[in-house]
């Protein structure tokens, strides 16, 4: 080879190696001292080895002002690029902390813009992860240019391909609202926070004294606000997590979640089953005994783990099949439905719906949580999300009641009525109005008031009514469940069923959307 | 025992020794038919026979194991001898009457002796009888007696399955409150194994060789012994590698075994070609079992004999005399046979399945490859995973090791871990270069063993890493039939 | 003069292998054709290249060695799976000795090392674009000022300064007046 193309050769790999040092050796040292990794690292640990193509690497501002003239931003401090994870195709950015911050300027933009359209046109997910100190200032207007055009494409991205945000430093002022739209966000405890207005600005304002932990860290959003849907203890933790959530979820809207051959016997019946939900309805039980006992290996993603923790959602397989699950929480609030869990389930329920994976709802729910801090802060609206999410899912629903079905929250959790495909009863389920004790109270007001020994009375008339009414038959004699089942037989029940609904097809009326009251 | 020419084998096996026996039935201008099953459709001796038959789906019990279709296939094929190779169905006294009743000569033993040789424990009575000496031990005893026996014949002791060899059943016990469970353990192994959970019980040797003779007999009562293979180099009772001669014996100990197998055979009426176990204690030897078929690591007496020994099981068959007396034979150099299974030395000799994907076989003088090994077989769970012999000769039992270790250096498999460096530090270790081992040398010494060059290893490891981290990226293939059935229509509306 | 990079850049990346119970740092040196791998305070030539798959010919500082991977253990390569659970430890045969080893790769960096000049660090001060050097401004040893002009250059018609970023000493000049630049080319080192 001449000189001349010896030298051109040595030139690219000069440049390549240049850029993918980021910031420099200081930068990154103090990156790894915080405990972070750098944004190539996190992508070496995100991807399967071997196949992370980067583009745009050369990619470099085109500022002047403010001396941005004379600073080189090598990749403009995004690395982007499409990679495999588990063998599929995924398109990946990954903020540069090391290089101005990750600031978003017009080409970090522009890259990360790049991606995503080619993620939309090709039918494979998006990961982003975030590490950024916002707006680059000197950039100015264009910078929030910049960020509307991620928006935009969040946006139309949204139940098309699945997008995955992990929040791994900062990401604050608007840059949180693409998180907000993608379908999951991952915060990394202790590294990473999330917040509006900062905590000078909260000070100024409202003379709040708060912490970047104590305004939006990982524990604040994944308990508090619900922002965030998973938290792990280290950047490799959140990008492991973010592997598996991946291996149930589909490539695009048109495909279905990969099939992983069932090592679980799908026949498997399991005899604990029946001594799970206690004799005594008031006592509580954990839901997630029962879904470990259901799902193939036991094995269960939850996700909103520390959020409205009275409705238990997250994935799991069923013979191999993934499926979304929700499931009331008894060890929590006595699983009652409230603001934060239907809201929860409500956008979970709609994720599944989007991406043709099957729903399967377990049911123990005595009713809505009252009291004026619900009325007032909107349970009317709020509930009706879940129950309008349900009612507008096209996927196969499968329902099992393992206890108590009252009331609304009766009709609000996948029942028949609203389209359920397989409404199974334990012979522990009780399918009412509402509890024996409250119907006693308004049915028998009078005889009550008028009974010598209110109390024996009472007492009569409630286990009068708890063997007339709070059983699953009457339900099931007019077919609002299918059957009724002893609990040990539930996983072969659940995984014919859903064999069997494999081909379902069902629609909406044609519309542009529907009015979801938000 | 019907004594004519041989025209046409059917060779009831497959693997190596399936090839092994087509090659000496060539030689011989003898017709081979080959059978396979579903997952041995492109195996090399399917090709090397001048006719094949399916025999059955993958599964042994399907296939090879099926005796009615073995001898219905000698039929259909006009096969008039039938050759078990070993394993399988060779020692199995069903077969060898199946195919009598059949008109098909049956090489190797009658079912008679099959049938006495197969019942270990009543295998020794008939040694004791012929007065050879038999390693203190029991008839099949019941739990009950076991306690008694054992003290009799003083702890440690060691449980044998009466229904069958090959390491199945096989429970070492030190002390008497060991000995229910074990027998238990014992009688689960051998039922699963045999069908049969009869057991009976040996005094244990410490430090055991296990040394075998290679007899052969004819159908007029001539028996010769063709020396010994020294074996004591197992796992699990599985045998590794073997060699001959052994360092353990001198010439009158030799000679002394030889004559003693020569003797067993007789007691058991014998024919064909077979191998007597001894297990060689010091100057003392003890009987231990009959073989009664062609062994594994027979290459090993072939070479340092210059004997055919499928050859001789072919003119046996045919009921010809044995072509040579004991003085005939002659003993020159030193023989080692490694075998090279799919089964991983660093995860306790597991077997492994998959896909063999390159093979670079060994060669040079002295340096013999007895192999059904090519690139793309898969080792499935359902046979043996056995994959090649590597028998080296020389002069000298030193230049034997040295030939061994170059030809192991050379041969190359991939796709499945393979016992070839456990080969390697078995050639390099002291104790074997000094010929001083016991049956216990694997167990001990191979655990024992210090990785020799970590940071070589560390060096070598990185460059591989960096490589692979030097190579363009690639992306597996991707299925994606939803999003692009609606890409393709959406262009066409 | 050439026009590009540096001569003699390597890229420089460290590895940490877990071999047994040990730990063993591995530092790389890659220049595109020749590697160095340093290892306990010695540094060697080493070449790799692949026989069959699963089998490569190994040659460290001239001596040969036979490097196998065991399989099901290195599917994508050799380097830390990220799979919780996934297999990280891989089984390496090396001259038939076995190995069980993790390979994890530490952070990366470029050291460029102008092997002629024997330049030791500093910060480089690079050419934005190709074009004509037309003045050198300071003289090796001078104390310059964040800020301070350094060289000028000419290109698409306009002269424009190139400025130190740093505070500190001249270390190098790497250029003079008169010469084609090309874009990204070491102008001035400032220690």
């Amino acid at each position: 080879m001449s000189d001349g193309r010896e030298a051109r050769l040595a030139e690219l790999r000069a440049r390549r190696a240049r850029l993918e040092a980021g910031g420099g050796p200081e930068r990154i040292a103090r990156q790894h001292e915080a405990g972070k990794l750098t944004a190539r690292e996190r992508l070496a640990e995100l991807l399967d080895p071997g196949t992370f193509v980067e583009l745009d690497r050369f990619v470099t501002h085109r500022a002047t002002a403010f001396g941005m003239d004379r600073v080189e931003a090598p990749a403009d401090g995004v690395v982007t690029g499409y990679g495999a994870i588990g063998g599929r195709l995924v398109y990946v950015f990954s903020q540069d902390f090391t290089v101005l911050g990750g600031s978003l300027g017009e080409a970090h933009a522009q890259k990360i813009c790049k991606i995503m359209d080619l993620a939309m046109r090709n039918g494979a997910p998006v990961i982003g992860l975030n590490d950024s100190g916002g707006a680059r200032i000197q950039e100015g207007v264009v910078s929030l240019g910049g960020y509307a055009e991620i928006f935009l494409r969040n946006t139309l991205a949204s139940g098309v391909i699945p997008q995955i945000s992990a929040i791994m430093g900062p990401c604050a002022g608007g840059a949180v609202y693409s998180p907000a739209i993608t379908d999951f966000t991952v915060m990394v405890r202790g590294t990473s926070y999330m917040f509006v207005t900062g905590p000078q600005v909260v000070k100024a304002v409202t003379h709040e004294d708060v912490t970047f932990e104590q305004l939006g860290g990982a524990e604040v959003h994944a308990g508090e606000s619900g922002v965030a849907h998973f938290v792990a203890d280290s950047d490799a933790d959140g990008l492991h997590l973010i592997r598996r959530l991946l291996g149930y979820l589909p490539q695009n809207n048109l495909e279905e979640a990969p099939r992983v051959a069932c090592a679980d016997d799908p026949g498997r019946q399991d005899p604990l089953l029946d001594t799970i939900v206690p004799l005594d309805p008031h006592q509580p039980y954990d839901m997630r005994d029962v879904l470990a006992r259901v799902v193939d290996g036991g094995e269960f993603l939850e996700v909103h783990q520390a959020f409205a923790a009275n409705l238990v959602v997250g994935f799991a397989r069923l013979g191999g099949r993934a499926v979304g699950i929700v499931a009331q929480q008894p060890a929590v609030l006595a699983g009652v439905l409230d603001i934060n869990s239907s809201v929860k389930g409500a956008r979970f329920v709609r994720f599944c719906d989007a991406f043709n994976i099957p729903l399967v709802t377990f049911v123990d729910v005595p009713g809505f949580l009252p009291g004026t801090v619900q009325e007032h802060g909107g349970i009317i609206r709020q509930g009706a999300k879940l129950l309008f999410a349900y009612c507008e899912a096209t996927v196969p629903k499968l329902a099992v009641i393992t206890r108590k079905a009252y009331g609304g929250a009766y009709d609000v959790m996948s029942s028949k009525h609203i389209r359920g495909d397989l409404n199974l009863a334990w012979p522990s389920a009780e399918v009412a109005v509402m509890g024996p004790e409250g119907a006693i109270d308004i049915i028998f007001r009078r005889e009550l008031d008028e009974a010598p020994d209110r109390e024996a009375a009472r007492a009569r008339l409630v286990a009068e009514y708890r063997e007339q009414f709070a059983t699953p038959y009457i339900a099931a004699a007019r077919g609002y469940v299918d059957d009724v089942i002893e609990p040990r037989e539930t996983r072969p029940r659940l995984i014919s069923a859903l064999e069997a609904l494999q081909g379902k097809r069902d629609r909406n009326p044609p519309k542009k959307h529907g009015n979801i009251p938000l | 025992m019907v004594g004519r020419a041989i025209h046409k084998v059917l060779v009831a096996n497959r693997g190596e020794i399936a090839l092994r026996v087509i090659r000496a039935c060539r030689t011989r201008g003898i017709a081979t038919v080959a059978v396979y099953s579903d997952a041995d459709r492109s195996a090399p001796h399917v090709c090397a026979a001048d006719e094949a038959r399916r025999i059955g789906p993958a599964p042994a019990s399907e296939s090879y194991l099926r005796i009615p279709a073995m001898v219905e296939t000698a039929r259909e094929t006009g096969a008039d001898a039938v050759h078990p190779g070993y394993g399988f169905l060779a020692e199995n006294p069903a077969f060898a009457s199946a195919c009598a009743d059949a008109g098909l000569v049956f090489i190797g033993p009658t079912a008679e002796t099959l049938a006495r040789c197969g019942d270990k424990a009543e295998a020794r009575r008939a040694i004791r009888a012929a007065g050879i000496p038999v390693l203190p031990g029991t008839d099949p005893v019941d739990d009950e007696e076991a306690a008694a026996a054992a003290a009799r014949i003083r702890f440690p002791v060691l449980i044998k399955a009466a229904g069958g060899g090959g390491g199945k059943g096989i429970h070492r016990v030190s002390r008497a409150e060991d000995l229910p469970g074990a027998l238990r353990l014992a009688r689960g192994e051998a039922r699963a194994a045999f069908g049969d959970d009869r057991v009976y019980l040996e005094r244990w040797v410490d430090d055991p060789r296990h040394v075998e003779m290679q007899i052969a007999a004819d159908a007029h009562g001539a028996v010769v012994h063709l020396g010994e293979r020294e074996c004591s180099i197992q796992r699990r009772h599985q045998k590794l590698l073997e060699e001959a001669p052994s360092l353990a014996l001198d010439g009158r100990l030799r000679r002394a075994m030889g004559a003693a197998a020569a003797e067993a055979a007789r007691a058991v009426g014998y024919r064909n070609v077979g191998t007597v176990e001894f297990l060689v204690d010091g100057p003392r030897f003890y009987f231990l079992e009959i073989n009664a078929r062609l062994q594994v690591e027979h290459p090993v007496t072939e070479l340092v004999t210059g004997i055919d020994l499928v050859g001789l099981q072919l003119e046996i068959a045919s009921g010809a005399p044995l072509p040579l007396r004991q003085e005939d034979i002659v003993f020159r150099g030193h023989a080692i046979e490694c075998r090279v299974s799919a089964e991983d030395p660093a995860a306790q000799f597991l077997p492994s399945a998959g896909r063999v994907g390159e093979v670079i076989l060994p060669g040079g003088p002295g340096v013999r490859v007895d192999a059904a090994l090519v690139s793309g077989i898969e080792v499935t769970r359902h046979y043996d995973p056995l994959l090649a012999k590597i028998i080296a000769w020389g002069e000298t039992r030193e230049e034997t090791i040295a030939r061994m270790a170059a030809a192991l250096s050379e041969m190359v498999v991939t796709g499945v871990p393979t016992t070839i460096p456990f080969h390697r530090w078995a050639l390099r270790h002291p104790a074997f270069a000094a010929g001083r081992y016991s049956t216990r040398f694997t167990d001990l010494e191979w655990a024992r063993r210090a990785p020799i060059d970590p940071a070589l290893a560390a060096v070598a490891a990185v460059v591989l890493a960096h490589r692979d981290g030097r190579r363009p990226p690639t992306l597996p293939v991707q299925e994606a039939p939803g999003w692009k059935a609606a890409a393709r229509r959406e262009a066409l509306s | 003069m050439e026009g590009g990079g540096e001569a003699g850049s390597a890229v420089v990346t460290a590895y940490l292998v877990r071999i047994g119970s040990a730990e063993i740092e591995v530092v790389v040196e890659d220049d595109g054709d020749t590697l160095f791998a340093s290892s306990g305070g010695r540094t060697r030539q080493v070449d790799i290249a692949e026989i069959v798959p699963g089998w490569y010919s190994v040659i460290v500082e001239g001596v040969s060695h036979d490097l196998g991977i065991v399989p099901g253990s290195a599917d994508g390569g050799i380097l830390g799976r990220h799979d919780p659970g996934g297999p990280r430890r891989h089984t390496l045969v090396l001259d038939g000795e076995m190995y069980t080893v993790e390979v994890l790769r530490g952070r990366r960096g470029t050291t460029s090392r102008s092997r002629a000049a024997g330049a030791a660090g500093g910060s480089e001060v690079r050419a934005p674009m190709p074009g004509l050097l037309v003045a050198v401004r300071v003289t090796e040893g001078a104390e310059v000022a964040s800020g301070q002009s350094l060289v000028i250059m000419e290109a698409m018609k306009m002269q424009m300064e190139i400025r130190s970023p740093v505070e500190g000493t001249v270390r190098r000049v790497h250029v003079e007046a008169g010469v084609e630049i090309a874009g990204g080319q070491v102008l001035v080192t400032i220690g």
